[in-house]
């Protein structure tokens, strides 16, 4: 009891400094007032677009040790599924080209080179994922586990520093572009996705895994009250930290909505675009193509 | 019977313009034929084309669906070449797609993989067979000479189609299967159901009676029937295939001779009839109109 009487003035102490923090960090003026077109969210409160950045990368230096202990715990494990199945639609034959973005733990690389390994490949057609991150304290954590699961191969994985919304690579090179439970942490995600666009050659296929809305309105009560009451409670516990993920579900809910989002994709060009959520909408997997 | 099997895969490869001329079309027959092809190629645009205003917003919409169909169509297209290889399977497809420069992940655009292959094939042959029919109907109207008996007419109809699958005979067991998945069924009954009806329509079938359904149904099974037979005739040129069609047609036409003299058996076949072909029509969600 203690402890969470404890916890709950921290939280109140600490809810006050994400309000001066968060009040330069919030993300997308898209949904606001166009007046405030230098304005974003980040997680609830509204910050300038430059300072958004900021605060995402300081957020995500603080959780990169403990990031996947967390998305266990938070999701119960279930993220590991998401990915699974985000693979699985993927379904990447031998010879794609990936560019992972904001894959800096190297969850989806890694998914995607076991794929492969799992399919026949006669013709010992090679395949190869990039790895984009804009904070390199993920990268290191991405990089430090393809050594210990022996992907050390340059032809096969390599790891870039770049930013999602000026990607530091040429036009039409890549086959296939995924961004997984990163492009809600993007100042401008109109912008990542015109790069996204403007990466892919013709035919490649663009594709996103993000927390999405629950539609049911029973379920979203317990949804928001797991993700609000309890989610920054283990954030301190197991992480030590409160404020990355209160800014964690505070993100989740400024982020477009499914329809939203898939117009957005449209809008930057993608077609037979289409979506699915996977439990009930708490993520969804949005699939696009450049023609 | 001049019809060879090089013509059939001539014939499938002039469909680029069938399927532009087909979209201009007024007619109320093929926008009905247009919706299912799209059905065929992408269960999303089917709402699409027929939600489709005058308004610029719509007229850009129709142009996009057109651009992407025209993608799709190119991609599998490119990939029947690649089915004596791999078969009627996403493989085949991701090839194709690489042949006409797509990377191999475009294939996911085809949700059902192999299954769309094999529709757009039989949509493709069925456009080619509509092609044939129109011709041939309208010559023999306007030279009462070349008239044959509706019965030849649809044997004629059906060896046509049938020949079009000579080219991916070996494969085309494979290929039987994968419709009957069950997200393909849909289409793959309503393709069925568009060719039969074709014949029927061609061979001069305008009635609003209750045969219009006895008659649809039972070309249906005939088909279907001698498809398999097809499948493992070894004769040259398929001459057992033809044989055994022609008998099917002319058992066919002596039952239904039967089934009129007797008012009951005739009334509970056209009562059987109308039930399987609306449990297929609402199968597919169609509203038939002709």
């Amino acid at each position: 009891m203690s402890i969470f009487q404890n916890l709950s003035t921290k939280c109140i102490r600490q809810s006050f400094v994400t309000c001066k923090f968060a009040s330069r960090f919030s993300t997308q003026s898209k949904f606001q007032d166009t007046d405030q077109s230098h304005q974003t969210h980040f997680g609830y409160e509204t910050v300038d677009e430059n300072e958004k950045s900021e605060k995402v990368h300081e957020v995500f230096e603080k959780v990169a040790s403990s990031y996947d202990k967390m998305n266990d715990a938070m999701s119960f494990g279930v993220h590991r599924i998401w990915k699974h199945l985000f693979m699985q639609r993927l379904n990447p034959p031998h010879g794609t080209e990936l560019l992972d973005v904001a894959g800096g733990s190297g969850d989806i690389a890694f998914r995607f080179l076991e794929y492969l390994k799992n399919q026949e490949n006669p013709d010992n057609v090679p395949s190869h994922v990039t790895v984009c991150d804009i904070n390199e304290a993920m990268l290191n954590v991405g990089i430090n586990r393809a050594k210990k699961l022996g992907y050390t191969d340059e032809n096969q994985i390599n790891w870039l520093l770049g930013d999602a919304e000026k990607l530091p690579i040429e036009s039409d090179s890549f086959s296939a572009y995924t961004i997984s439970f990163g492009i809600r942490n993007v100042t401008r995600i109109e912008k990542a996705l015109d790069e996204a666009y403007r990466v892919l050659k013709p035919g490649g296929r663009f594709m996103c895994l993000e927390f999405s809305q629950v539609n049911n309105e029973l379920l979203r009560q317990m949804y928001d009250s797991y993700s609000f009451t309890v989610i920054p409670v283990m954030g301190q516990i197991i992480a030590g930290q409160w404020k990355p993920y209160q800014y964690l579900v505070e993100s989740i809910r400024k982020f477009p909505d499914q329809e939203t989002f898939k117009k957005m994709i449209e809008d930057a060009g993608f077609r037979s675009v289409t979506y699915e959520n996977l439990t009930f909408g708490v993520v969804a997997i949005h699939s696009g193509f450049k023609l | 019977m001049d019809y060879s099997p090089a013509r059939a895969t001539c014939w499938i490869h002039l469909h680029h313009n069938l399927y532009a001329d087909s979209s201009d079309s007024s007619s109320s027959k093929n926008e009905n034929v247009e919706n299912f092809k799209s059905e065929s190629v992408s269960p999303h645009d089917h709402s699409f084309v027929s939600s489709l205003s005058g308004d610029g917003e719509g007229e850009q919409r129709k142009r996009d669906s057109e651009y992407e169909n025209d993608v799709k169509n190119k991609i599998l297209e490119a990939s029947l070449n690649f089915v004596a290889e791999h078969g009627w399977t996403k493989a085949a497809i991701v090839a194709g797609a690489q042949s006409v420069g797509y990377p191999g992940v475009v294939s996911e655009m085809f949700p059902l993989g192999g299954s769309n292959l094999v529709l757009y094939f039989y949509s493709v042959c069925n456009d080619h067979l509509r092609e044939y029919l129109e011709e041939r109907a309208e010559a023999e109207s306007q030279d009462p000479d070349k008239q044959k008996s509706v019965k030849l007419f649809i044997y004629d109809a059906v060896e046509t189609r049938l020949r079009m699958i000579i080219p991916y005979i070996d494969k085309w067991p494979q290929a039987l299967a994968t419709l009957t998945l069950s997200k393909a069924v849909p289409t793959a009954l309503s393709n069925l159901l568009i060719l039969v009806d074709d014949i029927c329509y061609y061979a001069g079938d305008r009635s609003v009676d209750l045969d219009w359904y006895v008659r649809r149904i039972a070309l249906a099974g005939i088909y279907k029937v001698t498809e398999l037979y097809m499948l493992q005739d070894k004769s040259p040129d398929y001459e057992e295939t033809w044989k055994f069609l022609k008998k099917q047609l002319d058992d066919a036409a002596t039952m239904y001779s039967r089934i009129q003299q007797s008012e009951q058996a005739s009334q509970l076949t056209k009562e059987i009839s109308i039930a399987t072909f609306t449990t297929a029509r609402n199968i597919l969600g169609l509203n038939w109109k002709r």
